[in-house]
């Protein structure tokens, strides 16, 4: 069924530019505004609570057509609930930010993990939800530059410690539901701190050993407030595990959602959703559980995408140092194979301890790239003392024919060379290019803008403004397919990618040369096709109707 | 020791000492062999392969260097390069090293299994499971191939056995 534009637009722009050339970042931080230092316990860390740093969320909260950065910001363990304050930077334009916080309203000082955004009281304004430890908290946007803390009144529980989230529609009712990861039952005030042994190294304990806190799923009620529903839903059905990420999405092409859940060190999570309100774990049975070893692995961040152009979302997800990170191709079906070899993944990662995750098509070839970030959680000396290293450089891929090869710092920027501890990052189109450029946390370190210097290469982006009454208007869970050239990319509007992110709720092109029309389909997540074909390559935004 | 522990950074220097110092000793050459095994486990692949070889040219026989080459490969999405390897791995095994033998017919499987011969990587997992039956990452993988086949019930039996194997 057709569902034509007076319930949707369908916001698109393009622009002509010359060939694709290698990828290159600059850091802008300085000078930029985007000046924060985290607070993610102390060093050296004791404990898992100091070691997961946190996330950081794009978000148009003005609508005035740029991203604004919300940046949620953690504590320690001495003052677990009385942090130095997650923060609003607004977009001024130009990569120039200023610190609104204060003026937003905003006062936060849980110690605070994750991060989702979307429109949960569809108000036409994007509201924020953030996990913690201890109370989990979700900000409404009242429309006019301000955040009003509407915890109490919104049906979200959580007193124990919280991390990924991912808002989508799991009932196809139009409304943002919401999906929870839980961690493990950790005191913060617990001496001496649970301590562990790894390959010889007395280290913190955890996650293994600690008492597994069950997710949780939630209903949004139509009004921006939720209602637990993990039992009847059937989430409860498995044995918790340690829930670091989450993403809502049709991974079947069943058009009906799904919900993807990464774990440390256990199994992760795929609950098929049945269609009428339920949900059946069949991880194991779909491949996705495990390495292609069968091992279970830590699965920081998550990336979604369409590796192979089959159009069904594969899962690249980052994990523990001396494990690779792995690609789990969607084979159809519901079933998914680790690949991570055959695209020359498995050795680079290797060395690295690897968090926030996305792929994105940073040069515009018409392929997607991808890109991780990295950073040793055990103290600086231990790490020393076994030539681990602890801060580590992100890594870089161009995807290629077949393959993912490495990309140098003396192509890419000296950006990639740099080492840090970074945990999260966030992509999306900051000043307004036509690129994807990105924002990176640094756990106890700064807040980093690293600018996208593409040059060359035209570009569609598509987002979906969905303006039926009481509906999620960003359309998340939807898949986007364009047709450009005689070649067909397709991408997803996701919640709960990279690692405690919310990146642009859009879809991405690079087209190479391609100067010509693209095809636009947009599935939504009930299944219904929306069709346009847009003139594009022209520097302009069209609005369809 | 540091090998066996899994310290594989820590592990190198002693190596590269031993590769440095020359052959002073009976089976020095042997540190080719290790070194070659800690850079694949840190995710060198260019040295882990520089070294393996390297310990061939002393050691013309070696199924283990055999066996780590075709592992090698295999990580580097290399599939017919791997099957070479560990096809000499195959010839050169013991006859009474079984549970070597198993751990090459595994990788083979997933060499086969990432050139997409599945036929052949089922074969090559049914050996190794009868040589180790016990040994679940064989389960996993060749449950990973039966499910490509499309035999359901194949696949469901690896899946339990793996399971109990846990």
């Amino acid at each position: 069924m057709k569902l034509f534009l007076p319930f949707l637009f369908l916001f698109v722009a393009c622009s002509q530019g010359e060939s694709a050339r290698p990828i290159h970042f600059t850091d802008i931080t300085a000078g930029s505004g985007l000046h924060m230092k985290l607070t993610n316990g102390e060093d050296p860390p004791q404990m898992l609570l100091e070691v997961k740093g946190n996330g950081v969320a794009l978000i148009d909260f003005d609508r005035d057509g740029d991203s604004d950065v919300f940046v949620p910001n953690g504590a320690t363990l001495r003052r677990p609930g009385r942090g130095p304050g997650s923060r609003l930077f607004e977009n001024e334009g130009g990569m120039r930010f200023r610190d609104i916080t204060q003026q937003a309203g905003i006062d936060l000082k849980n110690w605070a993990y994750g991060v989702a955004m979307g429109d949960v009281n569809a108000d036409g304004f994007d509201d924020l939800l953030v996990t913690c430890y201890g109370q989990n908290a979700i900000l409404l946007n009242n429309g006019r530059g301000q955040f009003d803390n509407a915890t109490a009144r919104s049906g979200i529980r959580g007193r124990s410690w919280s991390t990924g989230c991912s808002f989508g529609d799991i009932d196809n009712d139009g409304d943002l539901d919401l999906y929870v990861a839980n961690y493990a039952v950790l005191k913060a005030s617990e001496t001496p701190p649970p301590t562990a042994n790894f390959l010889g190294a007395t280290v913190m304990k955890g996650p293994m050993g600690l008492p597994a806190v069950p997710d949780v799923l939630y209903e949004n009620q139509g009004d921006g407030t939720f209602r637990d529903i993990s039992e009847e839903s059937g989430i409860h059905r498995v044995a918790p595990s340690y829930g670091l990420g989450a993403v809502i999405l049709d991974f079947d092409g069943d058009h009906i959602p799904d919900i993807f859940v990464g774990n440390d060190s256990e199994a992760s999570f795929l609950f098929k959703g049945l269609g009428d309100g339920t949900f059946e774990e069949i991880g194991l049975a779909s491949g996705v559980a495990l390495s292609g070893g069968g091992a279970g692995q830590a699965t920081m961040g998550i990336a979604v995408g369409d590796v192979d152009s089959n159009g069904l979302p594969d899962l690249f997800t980052t994990n523990f140092m001396f494990d690779t990170n792995t690609l789990h191709m969607n084979l159809g079906m519901g079933l998914f194979e680790d690949q991570t070899t055959k695209y020359g993944l498995d050795l680079d990662g290797r060395p690295y301890l690897s968090w926030a995750t996305s792929f994105f098509d940073f040069d515009h070839d018409s392929d997607e790239d991808l890109i991780f970030f990295n950073g040793h959680i055990y103290p600086e000396e231990t790490c020393s003392a076994r030539d681990w290293a602890y801060r580590q450089p992100p890594v870089l891929y161009e995807r290629t024919e077949g393959r993912f090869e490495r990309q140098s710092p003396q192509n890419a920027g000296l950006w990639l060379a740099e080492e840090h501890s970074d945990r999260s990052a966030a992509f999306g189109d900051l000043d307004a290019d036509g690129d994807i450029d990105l924002v990176v946390c640094e756990r106890n370190g700064p807040v980093r803008l690293l600018r996208n210097d593409r040059d060359g290469g035209n570009w569609l982006k598509v987002q979906i403004n969905d303006t039926r009454p009481g509906h999620d208007r960003h359309g998340y869970g939807s898949r986007i397919k364009i047709i450009a050239n005689g070649k067909s990319q397709f991408r997803w509007i996701t919640s709960g990618v990279s690692f405690l992110a919310a990146s642009e709720p859009m879809a991405h092109f690079g087209l190479g040369s391609y100067s010509g029309p693209v095809t636009i389909v947009v599935t939504l997540p009930d299944g219904r096709e929306i069709r346009t074909v847009s003139s594009c390559c022209v520097l302009k935004q069209i609005a369809i109707y | 020791m540091m090998f066996k522990n899994a310290a594989w950074s820590a592990a190198l220097p002693g190596f590269l000492n031993v590769l440095k110092a020359g052959p002073t000793f009976e089976g020095a050459e042997f540190a080719f062999y290790y070194y070659g095994c800690c850079s694949m486990r840190l995710g060198k692949a260019e040295i882990a392969r520089e070294s393996l070889l390297a310990h061939l040219e002393l050691n013309p026989n070696h199924p283990e260097t055999f066996l780590a080459l075709g592992q090698l490969s295999v990580k580097n999405g290399q599939s017919s390069e791997a099957i070479s390897f560990l096809e000499k791995a195959k010839n050169q095994a013991l006859p009474n090293n079984t549970l070597f033998q198993a751990q090459v017919l595994l990788c083979l499987g997933e060499a086969w299994l990432q050139g997409e011969d599945l036929k052949k990587a089922k074969e090559a997992l049914e050996l190794s499971l009868a040589k180790n039956p016990q040994h679940s990452e064989t389960h996993y993988t060749l449950f990973r191939v039966l499910t490509r086949l499309g035999d359901v019930k194949g696949a469901e039996r690896e899946r339990v056995a793996f399971e109990k194997l846990q």
